[in-house]
């Protein structure tokens, strides 16, 4: 692919792919659009700081302050990254989807400082209060992860509005499914002049892919968005953290088997990444104290059948609130929502 | 649970049905362990100290039998334009002094509070603030099992498993692979948190002094051959691995190195049902 020197290029490569413009994808190399990706990254470590991404090459600066694109390595010019927010990034990429996805996880994984952003459910479902924006499907998940394999009742959907309303009655098992269990995906679309502008799926992970566009900046500026309230939301929490000793309150719509957590996270094992050792024991509610695999911060869990109080001690990254919400959220305690002081958090 | 049920006065905990009386008397803004000065110009360190709309508050918590009287009775000498220096504006009138303890004591002529399994006042009459009065009556009885934790997991006058239970967090991150270990001094800061630069030198030293004794015996009983001390610092060993059984073979030893009553036949590997 041709090396990219500029932002003003960078633009004219995504427009291209937008329009799957032969001619323009060619002046950059390519000989077919790749679907945008991207990613957004929370950041607790300075960019002069960030490694390489591996085998993509190394970080080369555009010609605008905060923004770097791979070069040398595997597929240059395919991973793009805004770095204008100090606590939240912005990875866009141009990967094959299977290719991105794991290239982002082990870039995450093996990166002392940076995670992923953890949408909420009010994050995933922020675009509905927007005007011009529409809901177009949604994807739910329960893996049932703390019970043994051969006895969980895992649920998993994916449903497009459209469709759904050409079988009765299939919309209010989506509406009660929606309030038990986590939300993992959202689908938007934004019209524009009566045909569709955008259309984008944002994930609980912070991945949004983007299926149709017309306008780069104007996707440009739907994904920042996203960012700006994940990075307002991070900022409030450290604050918290800071100032206050109460706790972080996550409340869960399905009933955890203490027993089983106790047990899971006793191992570190499974998607919640928690090594935990259980200091206090009743029937209905348990007291834990230990790392998260993911940072090795600290964490202090205190945890009944369907809520859990999350204490981050020291400097400890508030990420891990949603980070923990999310995923047990979508692993074991279906719908899941943050609370601090009685009000609602990354919300 | 002295420090965690008191501080949780300031909060409300929504799933456990709990709105402290400071949170509901707009008391939020609080802090620990910092110094004011008196009216004579001595500086004096409350345990707690807040803020609301219309006074403020101090707070001396306690687990000894000795009374707080007097220590009470000089916060009511204090200054309140000292709260300048933390942001807080002067009030008028002297501050609310009352003590916090796990059972009742004389501690003279100030509002009393026991904050053990679940909350009792007396005294109440010694408090002017009406909206903070009601409050604290409207709290008596309500259960604080449940409360959340706090961050800072060590005080100075910890003993024995209170200080091994305060530690557990810390001596896992030990495992990390990319962990280069922790001196007691380390390990002393991490668990007091914000309290650290508050604490005064001798009683830290005495807490690294506790710290270090429980830690020896961690190393060279429950958790030996996988902890060792290398130029001061606490480490692990190669014989760690990181496998979910071996995790299991940490926390199981660590259970019984903080909490033995705790364990269960489920600790054993029995099957719990």
């Amino acid at each position: 692919m041709h090396h990219l020197q500029t932002f003003s290029e960078l633009k004219t490569l995504l427009q291209a792919g937008f329009e799957d413009n032969e001619e323009s994808l060619s002046h950059f190399g390519a000989t077919y659009s790749t679907q945008l990706k991207a990613y957004l990254i929370e950041s607790n470590i300075p960019i002069s700081d960030l490694p390489s991404p591996s085998e993509y090459g190394r970080w080369k600066k555009l010609d605008v302050d905060h923004w770097y694109v791979n070069d040398g390595g595997h597929l240059p010019g395919s991973l793009f990254l805004d770095s204008t927010r100090s606590r939240v990034w912005i990875l866009y990429s141009l990967l094959d989807a299977g290719e991105s996805d794991a290239a982002v996880a082990n870039w995450v994984s093996s990166i002392n400082g940076i995670d992923r952003c953890w949408l909420s459910r009010n994050q995933l479902m922020y675009f509905g209060g927007i005007e011009f924006w529409k809901e177009k499907g949604i994807g739910l998940k329960f893996s049932d992860g703390l019970t043994p394999e051969e006895n969980a009742g895992n649920f998993s959907l994916k449903a497009w509005y459209g469709a759904s309303r050409q079988i009765p009655g299939l919309d209010d098992v989506l509406s009660i499914a929606k309030e038990k269990f986590a939300i993992y995906s959202t689908r938007w679309q934004k019209i524009s002049g009566g045909s569709v502008a955008i259309s984008a799926e944002w994930y609980s992970t912070g991945k949004v892919t983007i299926n149709r566009a017309v306008d780069v900046e104007e996707v440009m500026l739907s994904i920042s968005d996203m960012a700006n309230r994940y990075e307002d939301s991070l900022l409030e929490a450290t604050k918290i953290r800071d100032t206050k000793m109460g706790a972080f309150e996550l409340d869960f719509t399905q009933n955890i088997d203490l027993d089983s957590f106790s047990r899971t996270v006793a191992m570190g094992r499974g998607t919640m990444n928690l090594w935990l050792v259980e200091t206090e024991s009743q029937l209905d509610f348990r007291r834990f104290r230990g790392v998260d695999l993911h940072t090795w911060d600290r964490v202090f869990m205190d945890v009944g059948t369907d809520y859990a109080y999350l204490t981050v001690p020291g400097k400890g990254c508030v990420n891990a609130a949603p980070r923990i919400a999310t995923v047990q959220g979508e692993d074991n305690a279906g719908k899941t929502s943050i609370y601090f002081d009685g009000v609602e958090m990354f919300a | 649970m002295l420090w965690r049920n008191t501080i949780q006065l300031f909060h409300k905990q929504v799933r456990v049905n709990f709105t402290g009386p400071f949170f509901a008397s707009s008391f939020t803004n609080y802090r620990v362990e910092s110094p004011l000065m008196d009216k004579t110009g001595t500086s004096r360190t409350p345990d707690i100290f807040a803020c609301g709309s219309a006074g403020w508050l101090v707070i001396e918590l306690s687990c000894d039998t000795s009374s707080k009287k007097a220590q009470l009775d000089s916060y009511k000498n204090l200054d309140s334009r000292s709260l300048s220096t933390y942001g807080c504006t002067a009030y008028p009138t002297p501050p609310e002094t009352m003590s916090s303890r796990l059972c009742f004591n004389n501690d003279g002529d100030h509002c009393q509070m026991v904050v053990k399994d679940s909350f009792d006042v007396r005294n109440d009459r010694f408090i002017n603030d009406a909206a903070l009065r009601t409050a604290i009556i409207n709290t008596k009885g309500k259960d604080m099992k449940r409360l959340p934790e706090i961050p800072f997991s060590l005080v100075p006058e910890m003993k024995n498993f209170e200080i091994r239970r305060g530690l557990v967090d810390i001596v896992l991150q030990l495992f990390d692979t990319k962990s280069e270990g922790k001196t007691p001094y380390q390990m002393c800061e991490e668990g007091l948190e914000r309290l650290f630069p508050l604490i005064p030198a001798n009683a830290k030293q005495s807490l690294m002094d506790k710290i270090k004794q429980e830690m020896d015996v961690l190393m060279t009983t429950e958790l030996s051959g996988y902890l060792e001390l290398r130029d001061g610092k606490y480490c692990s060993t190669a014989k760690f691995k990181q496998y979910p059984k071996t995790r299991q073979v940490i926390v199981l030893k660590l259970k019984e190195w903080a909490n033995p009553s705790q364990r269960t036949m489920a600790d054993f590997g029995a099957n719990p049902r």
